[in-house]
């Protein structure tokens, strides 16, 4: 059949050293490469799904942000609104109030413009009276009966 | 080259193919192709001169192309890989390194690995290199004196005989120049030689086709020991001038078709299988599957299991040294009745056996190994 010691031996050692060297040159390298490159892929799966999620995340906030943003824009206007109508609201009544004084002011004038107006009337009335009297009797009269008759005419005329 | 054509084309090879062997050599017009069938021989033969066997200097150069192969692919490697041997270097671990977790269930199966990996590229390259041309069919001719001995040494009758007794000790070395000696053994004397053409000036030999099992002095290819040793001058001296009659010794021969490389890389499986199964369950546990003293059922099975261990060393070395011999013979009649053309599918179906058995001898071994490391007491 042919085995012999000296032949199994040879080929014992042969294929030992074979295996040796095929562990050291072929096995490790391989696998240790095997073995990085899996966990980089791992590495780079947990590292996506991170940056993913936090996109995801920063998404949702921005939306929370931009409706909370727009919440407050609202808010604003309506403010900006209530203010301003409260401005046209004030605005009037002080026009009103300011009208009115002027009104009053107005008034008080031509009241008083008007009782000067009288007086003014009563004084060159009576003069004018006196003269039209005088001219009617065609006689002086002393001062005394004449202030007389003045108020005595007025008196006649007020009632 | 349309399709029309080659299927004819191939027809007409394989139909020359089978003409020019020993099928077509019993027709007058055949057989120009057919030489004398290759002498068959379970050990592997010992190189003149070297001191081992060509099975041992095919499993070395196999080992040297297959060391060549793993240096280039993992010199220079990368994580991102620019390189194609890189990737069958690779691939080729990656499958082991998967497979093993795979079957033992976790990374506890990385162990086995390297050896299981090392077996079957080992198997395989050196099964493949035996299917290589010109393993097996270049050597060196020996000598019709030296294939006497050697048979003459073989057979008891012969050798306890009248000159046995000055011929066990000196066996090999100066037969071949022994002129003195007596030629008295008939079934070394009916050994058949090939008869070569010899090239001048150079001392090579070689087959020429055309001449088949026959006799040389009928046409063939083939003489007797006794014919060129006793009766030279006599009955064929005119027919073997300028040739040589010998028998081819192949320098290079597929190393699993020698029993002791299987038998060693066998050897090698086993003897981890029990360094696997020590160093996972300890001494006393692992010893317990084989030795189990608690009842004489138990002491029964454990014998049992032992011999099955020691069968799967048999049964390892026998099954790739059955299947690459039988290769190595089926080639050489596939090449005696089908020369070149008919042998191809053949070369191919010896290729793809040559994966198959190293893939089952390395799964064998890590199959072994996980049931070794595996604690039955649990169950």
């Amino acid at each position: 059949m042919g085995i012999n010691l000296p032949g199994l031996i040879t080929q014992l050692i042969s294929f030992a050293i074979l295996v040796f060297l095929l562990t050291r040159f072929l096995y490790k390298p391989v696998v240790k490469l095997l073995d990085e490159r899996a966990e980089k892929i791992k590495k780079g799966l947990s590292d996506a799904e991170t940056a993913s999620k936090g996109a995801e995340e920063a998404a949702s906030k921005i939306e929370e942000e931009l409706s909370q943003a727009r919440l407050e824009g609202k808010k604003l206007v309506e403010a900006a609104r209530e203010a301003s109508n409260q401005l046209r609201e004030d605005e009037k009544e002080k026009i009103a109030v300011e009208i009115s004084q002027m009104m009053e002011k107005a008034k008080k004038e031509i009241n008083s413009e008007r009782d000067n107006a009288i007086l003014e009337l009563k004084n060159r009335f009576g003069e004018l009276v006196v003269d039209a009297a005088g001219k009617v009797i065609e006689k002086e009269i002393d001062e005394k009966s004449h202030s007389e008759l003045i108020t005595k005419a007025l008196e006649e005329k007020a009632l | 080259m349309n399709k029309s054509i080659i299927l004819p084309f191939f027809l007409i090879l394989f139909i020359t193919s089978i003409l020019g062997g020993a099928i077509g050599g019993a027709f007058p017009f055949g057989g120009f192709f057919q030489s004398p069938i290759a002498h068959i021989q379970l050990p592997g033969e010992i190189i003149p001169g070297l001191g081992f066997t060509n099975t041992s200097l095919t499993l070395w150069i196999s080992m040297a192309l297959l060391l060549a192969f793993v240096f280039a692919a993992t010199r220079n490697m990368k994580s991102i890989p620019n390189s194609r041997l890189q990737n069958i270097a690779e691939v080729i671990v990656e499958f082991f390194v998967n497979l093993a977790q795979t079957i033992s269930g976790g990374e506890k199966g990385r162990r086995f690995v390297p050896l299981v990996l090392s077996i079957f590229l080992c198997v395989v390259v050196s099964n493949w290199v035996g299917v290589l041309p010109g393993v097996g069919t270049i050597g060196i001719v020996e000598s019709a004196e030296v294939v006497y001995s050697h048979k003459e040494h073989k057979i008891d009758s012969c050798h306890s005989s009248d000159h046995g007794s000055d011929h066990g000790s000196d066996h090999g070395s100066d037969h071949g120049s022994d002129h003195s000696k007596e030629y008295t053994c008939k079934e070394a004397l009916k050994e058949h030689l090939v008869v070569f053409n010899k090239i001048p000036g150079l001392g090579i030999s070689y087959l020429p086709p055309g001449r088949g099992e026959d006799k040389i002095k009928n046409g063939g290819g083939v003489v007797l020991v006794e014919d060129v040793i006793n009766n030279h001058s006599k009955v064929e001296s005119g027919k073997l001038e300028g040739k040589s009659a010998g028998r081819l010794l192949p320098i290079l021969r597929g190393a699993n078709t020698d029993l002791n490389t299987t038998l060693a890389i066998a050897i090698v499986a086993m003897v981890a299988v029990q360094f696997w199964g020590i160093s996972a369950l300890g001494v006393k546990k692992y010893g317990g599957k084989f030795f189990n003293f608690s009842s004489p059922i138990m002491l029964f099975v454990g014998l049992l299991e032992l011999i099955a261990e020691l069968a799967r060393v048999v049964s390892f070395t026998f099954r790739l040294f059955g299947n690459m011999f039988a290769g190595e013979v089926l080639l050489v009649a596939m090449m005696f009745l089908l020369p070149f053309i008919g042998i191809i599918p053949f070369m191919g179906l010896e290729l793809f056996v040559g994966v198959i058995q190293a893939f089952i001898f390395s799964i064998l071994t890590l199959i072994f190994g996980i049931t070794a490391i595996s604690d039955h007491s649990e169950h």
